[in-house]
């Protein structure tokens, strides 16, 4: 029993199938990636693990308990949060109101203070422009403080969505330290869903490989770095580039 | 009254035994229909036709029905709700003139309706007993002739310049007692619409007429909050304010004059000391009060009070306006009775029989009757409240003027 | 001079009832994507609960808390079985509106006919002060109008409802992935616009009669207020009801009392004209979530 186990998802919207037989897991504290080029899948089966999307089949279970099938609030407060794709935060409200806000699910108020403090001591952006409108910050900081958002809620697996989309190479290396440290600094396991092929191999520790909906290939980074497969979905023809940016799933 | 329609009764069956036989009329009974306001802005008016209507059927059909011709009818009662909007209105009058085949029709309380429903009601050849209005300029002697547009039409109130002077010189009279001064400065507040305006036409007039200086102040129909405009009539220096338009809104608006303390006396149109009585409301200004045609209130006859303990006990609502009511109970029985008269149903003979009488009921002292434009005349009852009080009225019925005020169009 | 100042107050007064009012509907128009025209006959229904409870007996304060519990509990039932359907197409949310201020309507009239009701004021006294009058009832209304303004401002920027309510209105489905029932939200937001919509009818009896018939004047000026304001703009609603109630005090103190309420419609035109979000900005309104 790891914490993430997935058996059998198919997904759907309406009539397209998008998810086919899925089935992956993710231990406690562990880094794992999903690879794959535009349009395979990924999001929408991470929006199906964290309750927005509801699979057509397949269970999802966190540390053995069926979570398949409720709704978002029901996986923050079991600790499986989103990081969504394009970052998503709410460019109204402070970055400050952020914070607070992923720590919604959540009843200890003093904690959720402190939580904040430490937000803000690992990401020191995010103590400069505490009160500034979300919107007011760089698609870099942005993303900082998406995943401060979700960190917020003291997740035990946290699902990042293409977090090096749309940054610079420098802001892509920033991104990765704080994805690398996240177990050390917040004891939070990592599914990690990207494009960027040089970014997750960097930092996982397992990957999965998805094609047109399907897991075509499951290993350890360094296995999967090497194999025939990597080197065919990315460097065929057509397909997206290793470690080029691309548009959104 | 019974014993004299029994009398009246015999005598028409002797006539009609000698006569041929009478105009065929619709099976069952004779058709009466109302339309009127029971929802929307004129419900304090409009409810009471309906009301009032239906009390006299009752007693009618209770004692027997109509005798005409040596047969008796009873009367069928189509009660129609005009929603206070003119094309309800005049869908309800066709349904019940084209459709149910009514004989007469009562209503509406509402003006510019009234016009309307007469092109509907003239050509069936259908009796309209109705409200005055912008009604009482088309009711000329050539219009009212036989064969005219308004034959079968009858308006049941005075021309307004009649109901105006008598209520203005009424008022005047028994706030200038109170105030125990000579009053000067008048403001009017009415609602800028068709009502508003017809019905403050002439009561200004009737006002200069007394020696009063007016100003008219109209507001949109829909106001709630009246006391910027009545702070603006305050800085008039007004010695009275009358408010001319329905009881609902007058009674929303008064009370926001008395806050303000805008004038020295008021009067109230469309509010029965019966309401005032009712809902406690005490002033430490003087107020008059006026009814058409007398108060449920302070009923000045014991026929009138006879009739409104009837009314009331059957079920109607002590209302503003209530008084209206008696208006439409006594045509019915004038209806009724003119029908036994004529002996017959058929409507040319009716209203030929109708001009020709004079009715007493119990709207007034002296009996009724309709002059050659087919309108009636009668007294109105107004009434001072005792400042400080809540049921202590002092009441006077004014006979109305025989002649306009100057610049009147006596309609 | 007097007549001036009290032209003045005389404008708050007329101000802090749409005020009421209109926060109400900003709240649910802005906010919820739920479009009630039936909310003026919410407002008519406090009212009616308040006379029921005086006529009965009881006190004012008791039939003004009956009237917000009475509105709000309307509010809860109504959006669970019929508003809640129309989240995804808000034009159905108006058409059923405009039926259900109908039956409304009718199923007061039927039980307590369509008469008008009244109250004996609440507070009778009136003070003069300098040749200005000021009623005491209208004083109480201004001051509930603006604790009312107060604890909602309060409660919308800096409660941790607050925040989460702004959040579902920004970005529903990343609200949802912070555990926000959003919902839930919606109902409650709801609710509280229907309690508000209770609590003013119960002024406005306090005030004057009513009939089963007010309901549609108010609501017109309510939903002005909170579009001239902007849409959810809980300050937006108190300034527009503020301008409003300044043009009708003034334009009928001083204007062509006919017009007065011409003056506000062209006012509101231009406001709209010149700044379509509303005064102080505010959210696009009702669209399909």
């Amino acid at each position: 029993m790891s914490l993430l186990d997935i058996a059998h998802i198919d997904t759907a919207y309406g009539a397209i199938s998008v998810n086919r037989d899925v089935s992956l897991s993710v231990g406690e504290g562990e880094i794992a990636t999903i690879l794959g080029p535009n349009g395979a899948g990924k999001t929408t089966l991470l929006r199906a693990i964290c309750g927005v999307v509801k699979p057509k089949r397949g269970a999802i279970l966190v540390s053995g308990r069926d979570m398949t099938r409720l709704p978002p609030d029901k996986l923050a407060k079991a600790g499986v949060v989103m990081v969504p794709e394009g970052r998503r935060i709410f460019a109204d409200l402070t970055v400050r109101e952020n914070l607070r806000l992923g720590a919604y699910a959540r009843e200890d108020r003093e904690a959720i203070e402190a939580d904040i403090r430490r937000m803000e001591y690992y990401f020191p952006v995010l103590a400069q422009k505490r009160d500034q409108k979300g919107g007011a910050l760089s698609g870099g900081q942005q993303q900082m403080l998406a995943i401060a958002r979700g960190l917020m809620a003291r997740p035990r697996l946290l699902l990042l969505d293409e977090p090096s989309l749309g940054l610079s190479p420098l802001m892509v290396k920033e991104v990765q330290s704080v994805i690398a440290d996240l177990r050390k600094n917040f004891g939070a396991a990592v599914l990690l869903v990207e494009q960027n092929a040089s970014l997750a191999l960097a930092v996982a520790e397992r990957g999965y490989l998805m094609q047109s909906g399907r897991i075509v290939a499951a290993n350890a980074i360094a296995e999967l770095r090497d194999s025939r497969l990597m080197r065919d979905l990315y460097l065929g023809a057509g397909k997206s580039r290793l470690g080029e940016a691309a548009a959104p799933n | 009254m019974i014993a004299a329609w029994k009398e009246r009764a015999v005598l028409a069956l002797a006539l009609s035994a000698l006569a041929g036989p009478a105009f065929a009329q619709s099976e069952g009974g004779v058709k009466i229909g109302v339309v009127a306001a029971q929802t929307g802005a004129f419900v304090s008016a409009g409810n009471t036709i309906g009301a009032g209507v239906s009390l006299a059927v009752k007693e009618i059909n209770d004692g027997g029905g109509v005798k005409i011709d040596g047969k008796t009818f009873k009367l069928d009662l189509l009660n129609r709700d005009d929603r206070t909007d003119v094309n309800v209105a005049i869908a309800a009058g066709r349904e019940l003139v084209n459709d149910d085949n009514i004989n007469a029709l009562y209503g509406t309380e509402s003006h510019d309706f009234s016009v309307s429903m007469t092109k509907i009601t003239g050509p069936a050849k259908v009796l309209q007993f109705t409200g005055n209005s912008s009604l009482g300029a088309i009711l000329t002697e050539q219009s009212v002739a036989p064969g005219g547009p308004l034959h079968y039409t009858f308006q049941t109130e005075p021309p307004e310049f009649q109901r105006s002077g008598s209520t203005a010189r009424g008022v005047l009279k028994l706030l200038g007692k109170e105030i125990g001064q000579p009053l000067k400065n008048a403001v009017v507040f009415v609602a800028d619409d068709a009502t508003g305006q017809y019905l403050s036409e002439h009561y200004v007039k009737a006002l200069e007429a007394n020696g009063q200086h007016v100003d008219l102040i109209k507001y949109p129909p829909s106001t709630t909050d009246f006391t910027p405009l009545l702070t603006r009539a305050k800085s008039l220096n007004p010695d009275t304010v009358h408010f001319w338009y329905n009881g609902d809104v007058t009674l929303i608006a008064f009370p926001q004059a008395v806050q303000l303390n805008v004038a020295k006396g008021y009067f109230l149109f469309g509010v029965d000391p019966g309401v005032w009585a009712e809902r406690k409301l005490v002033s430490t200004a003087p107020v008059t009060l006026s009814c058409v045609p007398m108060c449920w209130g302070a009923p000045p006859s014991p026929e009138a009070k006879s009739y409104f303990d009837r009314y009331f006990a059957a079920g109607a609502v002590k209302g503003v306006q209530s008084s209206v009511s008696l208006l439409y109970y006594d045509y019915v029985h004038w209806y009724a009775k003119a029908m036994e008269e004529a002996g017959t149903t058929d409507p040319d003979k009716v209203v030929a029989q109708i001009e020709k009488m004079k009715y007493q009921g119990v709207v007034s002292k002296v009996p009724l009757y309709f002059d050659k434009r087919h309108r009636v005349t009668f007294a109105t009852e107004v009434c001072l409240v005792k400042p400080g009080t809540s049921d202590k009225f002092e009441c006077a019925v004014e006979e109305p003027p025989a002649e306009p005020p100057p610049g009147d169009n006596a309609g | 001079m007097e007549i001036f100042l009290q032209q003045l107050i005389n404008s708050l007064s007329v101000a802090s009832v749409i005020i009421l009012i209109g926060i109400g509907i900003t709240l649910i128009f802005g906010l919820t994507g739920i479009i009630n025209f039936a909310h003026g006959e919410f407002l008519m229904i406090g009212g009616m609960t308040t006379w029921l409870v005086v006529s009965h007996g009881g006190g004012f304060l008791l039939g003004a808390a009956a009237a917000v519990a009475v509105v709000g509990a309307l509010g809860f039932v109504l959006e669970r079985s019929l508003f809640r359907l129309t989240l995804d197409r808000p034009m159905n949310g108006f058409i059923i509106s405009l039926g259900l201020i109908v039956v409304l309507q009718h199923v007061v009239i039927r039980f307590w006919n369509s008469y008008q009701k009244a109250i004996p004021q609440p507070l009778a006294s009136v003070w003069e002060i300098g040749g200005v009058r000021i009623v005491a009832m209208r004083a109480a209304v201004v001051l509930i109008t603006a604790v009312v303004v107060a604890i909602t401002f309060f409660a919308i920027s800096r409660s941790r409802y607050g925040l989460a309510l702004r959040a579902s209105v920004a970005d529903q489905e990343t609200a949802a992935l912070m555990g926000v029932p959003v919902r839930r939200y919606i109902t409650g937001v709801f609710i509280y616009g229907s309690a508000l919509a209770g609590l003013g009818g119960a002024m406005m009896i306090a005030l004057f009669p009513i009939t089963p018939f007010i309901g549609s004047v108010i609501v017109v000026r309510g939903f002005a207020v909170a579009l001239i304001g902007g849409l959810g703009n809980v300050a937006g609603a108190v300034l527009a009801g503020l301008v409003l109630g300044l043009m009708d005090g003034l334009s009928a103190g001083y204007g062509l009392p006919e017009w007065t309420e011409a003056y506000s419609f062209a006012l509101m035109i231009l406001i709209l004209l010149l700044r379509p979000q509303g005064l102080l900005g505010g959210t696009a309104g009702p669209k399909a979530i």
